[in-house]
């Protein structure tokens, strides 16, 4: 199992992220990649699309941008303390930037 | 008195470019130049009404943005087509944000003397 993390609100970062993605892989977003997961334009992503991947977004980037209640439901919101435990349960962690 | 228009076109927190837009605005208003401020791109992030930066440390720009009318810029406007692509609506926005098709924008920019874009 692979950990995505990508940290840009940019669609060509997730087309590259999505075309390495395998099923059962974990897909962080941060920093500036959580505007992705506004539902409002999410649910026209390629993101959406991948409905065998783990999606989490980091909530102090989500709150800090105002966009926690904007969310697309299928994040699990996760802390740093997460982030940490995410980073242990996978194999490998790669970063989209 | 020239007129000038400030495009800030970047979220705001992780780049200190939308926090130079601001304080760019906020010294043309203290000498008295009439100052338009538009949000365009990833800049209508800067509007959001419940961004809290204090959370990753930060100062809330949405709170220094606020306060704007009181050095006479009474509006900041924000491009509706970039605001819809970004899955965002205007009742998300504050108070102070005046949502405009991206020709009313161009041509409230033609009408300014200078324009600084960042």
């Amino acid at each position: 199992m692979i950990l995505h993390t990508l940290n840009q609100h940019s669609e060509l970062l997730v087309r590259n992220c999505l075309n390495t993605i395998a099923s059962g892989d974990s897909l962080l977003l941060i920093e500036n990649a959580v505007y992705l997961g506004i539902e409002e334009s999410f649910s026209t992503s390629p993101m959406a699309m991948r409905t065998d991947i783990n999606l989490y977004a980091l909530i102090p980037d989500c709150e800090a941008r105002g966009i926690s209640p904007l969310l697309f439901p299928g994040f699990d919101l996760i802390d740093y303390p997460g982030f940490v435990k995410l980073c242990t349960e996978h194999k490998q962690v790669i970063s989209w930037y | 008195m020239k007129s000038l228009c400030i495009v800030s076109q970047q979220s705001p927190y992780a780049s200190p470019r939308a926090k130079e837009a601001l304080d760019a605005a906020l010294v043309a208003a203290t000498f008295d130049i009439p100052t338009t401020l538009v949000l365009l791109g990833d800049g209508v992030f800067q509007a959001i009404k419940t961004q809290a930066g204090e959370k990753i440390q930060q100062k809330n720009l949405g709170k220094q943005l606020a306060v704007l009318p009181m050095y006479d810029i009474e509006v900041l406007y924000v491009s509706e087509q970039d605001l819809s692509c970004r899955g965002l609506k205007p009742e998300q926005l504050m108070d102070n944000v005046q949502v405009l098709p991206g020709e009313q924008i161009s041509e409230l920019i033609r009408q300014q003397d200078m324009v600084i874009s960042l």
